[in-house]
């Protein structure tokens, strides 16, 4: 334990003098707490030209993670191709701590300067801010639906099973699995829709509604309703394709529908019918507390990510240098962003060519190898005031801090192993 | 024989990346160290010192034989507790003190906070370097980086301490202190593994040598038992028919 305490004093104290952790706290501070001071976040900057910023936490984030896995990347080959890694090597110490050792320095780093990013938020935002817990509606799973239809497809097409024979039933469910994802559900003009709630959200903490609404062609169109949950009411009036939130009050509603507890009704009081995903685009918001413990559970959160990018990083860095490291480190933050978006079009598994088939397995496995931060959610969460679940943090903390320093450390240590320098 | 370090057939192949051979290091080395000698490997450039020193530290594994540490694998933790290795190069983290060094590789060996800082400052005593011992060792001279470097391999307080070149780099003054702390810690029990490409320092301190060339064992000797100085020994060994082709290129 006290060789393991050295060796994260020795890297900490590097990310120090090094000033690493300076700029990174400066750029910060910079970023969440001057900058807000003389260009506003509304797109407006005082002068002549327009700015689109966002002082969120993802921005810090994203600036913590590329340079602490660039910083991961030659924490080991750089001691190594220096020789000074095996002084340390030939000391009563086991490799895997080396490694680990270094991962927990670093990602200690990065907690630091989101720690004080997210602390400025706090101050800056927090004051009488609360937050949501997003309940969704009770809604078929999507893989036993895409189960189902399959099996109906099966039972209805006599060439279904040579077709499927062909493409194979993973590729299918996956595509059928999406096309349940993505099914619209539409409320004509005066009607209404029913969404179930299990079990049924304790109204006395205050609720509201996420919801976004889309017309038949795309549009954004002007649309009005009216939201019901038990004796709690909200008028909507907002456009198509944007997320609206209304605040559920008591009150008589215009119109009072038969609704059993748990259920939330819409009426769509526009002229035009309305549809709405919701799977993805509905949910009921109950009161979570304050901002502040939200913040806390989205930094924890986010320092788990890191853990994982550091910890990867340092297994390259120790496998393969510095400059290889530094590379894959980029390629994997690249993948992150872009990986789920090309998920996103699924081409028809019967039609798609060999090519497709080939891009779809490829980006598959990214969407998977980048599943600890392809979706970054608790700066999404943050920033649409929705609460970041503890059991949420407890599966990100999991994986990313338990499963993946540990792993690739063991790896680090074999690498270090296998790799050193001839003289 | 009490036997700290025992080569059995020990055998080092490097390899490129595609796994093909490049160049045989050490070829069937068998090597015997007892308990509180003075141990002097030595050899012409490339003859296999440096890479037969990484097995035995444990940094390397060799592809045939076996290397034993106090009858122990070199690469378990229980060995490494009980050596000290004093590099070629000193190494040396440029953005920490002397003091942080030395606390550095206490901590690596397992020193408590208190006999961490006890034992820091009994050895930048020792070397000299208590006057300097809040200066970032990246300021250092050669000598002084040198003299850090000799501390930490100390600092462990091992039962067997391997040093590469030890005064290389040190000047006549340093390299006499450096003769005489090897003569002290000797006489005090503890076993040396040195290896130097000045004999006339190797022939000082040394109680048995050994002499490898092309990764075989060429000689190996008591330093009173070998007859005349340790050069002329030495040459006889190694070097034979290897001066420059000068004659043509005069021409």
């Amino acid at each position: 334990m006290k060789a393991f305490a050295s060796i994260v004093r020795l890297e900490l104290v590097a990310a120090v003098r090094s000033k690493m952790l300076a700029a990174l706290t400066g750029a910060a501070v910079l970023w969440m707490f001057v900058l807000p001071r003389f260009l506003r976040d509304d797109g407006t900057a005082e002068g002549a030209f327009e700015l689109h910023v966002r002082y969120s936490l993802g921005v810090v984030f994203a600036l913590v993670v590329v340079s602490l896995a660039a910083a991961a990347a030659g924490t080991l080959s750089r001691d190594r191709d220096a020789m000074r890694l095996q002084l340390t090597l030939v000391r009563p110490v086991r490799r895997f701590a080396v490694a680990l050792g270094r991962i927990v320095a670093l990602t200690a780093v990065g907690a630091f300067v989101l720690g004080v990013a997210a602390a400025i938020l706090q101050i800056r935002e927090g004051a009488g801010k609360t937050c949501d817990h997003a309940v969704a509606p009770v809604v078929s799973d999507p893989a036993a639906e895409a189960e189902r239809l399959y099996a109906e497809y099966e039972k209805n097409f006599p060439d279904f099973k040579e077709q499927a024979a062909e493409v194979g039933k993973a590729d299918i469910i996956k595509y059928l699995k999406q096309y349940v994802c993505d099914q619209f559900q539409s409320v004509a003009a005066g009607e209404t829709a029913e969404w179930r709630f299990e079990p049924p959200p304790d109204a006395s903490a205050g609720l509201a509604v996420r919801v976004r609404l889309a017309d038949m062609f795309g549009r954004l169109d002007r649309v009005s309703g009216e939201f019901s949950y038990g004796d709690l009411h909200g008028d909507l009036s907002h456009i198509t394709r944007t997320l609206a939130r209304v605040d559920l009050e008591r009150g008589e509603p215009q119109e009072s529908p038969d609704a059993k507890a748990g259920t939330l009704v819409f009426r769509n009081g526009g002229k035009a019918t309305v549809s709405v995903n919701p799977r993805r685009d509905l949910h009921l918001l109950v009161a979570a507390g304050g901002y502040g413990a939200n913040v806390f559970r989205a930094w924890l959160e986010l320092v788990c990510i890191l853990a994982a990018v550091v910890s990867m990083s340092a297994f390259f860095g120790s496998a393969l240098g510095r400059s290889v490291a530094t590379f894959a480190a980029m390629a994997y933050l690249f993948a992150s962003v872009v990986g789920p978006s090309v998920i996103e079009d699924r081409p028809d598994p019967v039609t798609m060519t060999r090519m497709e088939r080939f891009t779809m397995g490829v980006a598959d496995f990214s969407s998977a190898l980048t599943s600890p931060m392809n979706s970054c959610a608790p700066v999404s969460a943050l920033e649409s005031r929705e609460c970041v679940e503890w059991r949420e943090v407890a599966r990100v903390a999991g994986l990313n801090v338990l499963l993946f320093p540990l792993v690739f450390s063991l790896l680090a240590g074999l690498a270090m192993s296998v790799k050193q320098p001839r003289s | 024989m009490d036997c700290v370090i025992e080569l059995k057939g020990v055998s080092k192949t490097f390899r490129d990346f595609w796994l093909r051979p490049t160049v045989k290091a050490v070829d069937g080395l068998d090597l015997a160290v007892a308990r509180g000698e003075v141990f002097g490997l030595l050899g012409p450039n490339g003859s296999g010192k440096s890479t037969t020193i990484k097995m035995i530290l444990g940094l390397i594994a060799p592809n045939a034989g076996t290397v034993r540490i106090f009858g122990l694998e070199p690469r378990t933790v229980a060995a490494r507790a009980k050596i000290g290795y004093l590099p070629e190069l000193s190494y040396l983290h440029p953005f920490l003190t002397a003091t942080e060094t030395l606390a550095y590789y206490a901590g690596l060996c397992g020193l408590d906070r208190a006999t961490a800082k006890e034992r820091t400052r009994q050895l930048l005593d020792m070397v000299g370097l208590a006057g300097v011992a809040g200066r970032a060792v990246g300021s250092f001279s050669k000598g002084m980086a040198r003299r850090v470097a000799l501390a930490s391999a100390l600092v462990g307080r091992p039962e067997l301490l391997v040093m590469d070149e030890p005064t290389s780099g040190l000047d006549p003054v340093s390299t006499n202190e450096v003769k005489t702390l090897i003569h002290t810690l000797s006489r005090a029990g503890m076993t040396i593994l040195m290896t130097s490409h000045l004999l006339a320092d190797a022939e000082d301190v040394c109680s048995r040598v050994c002499i490898l060339d092309g990764g075989r064992k060429a000689a190996e000797g008591k330093i009173g038992e070998i007859g005349g100085s340790l050069e002329q020994f030495f040459l006889s060994k190694v070097g034979e028919g290897r001066d420059f082709k000068v004659a043509e290129f005069l021409k």
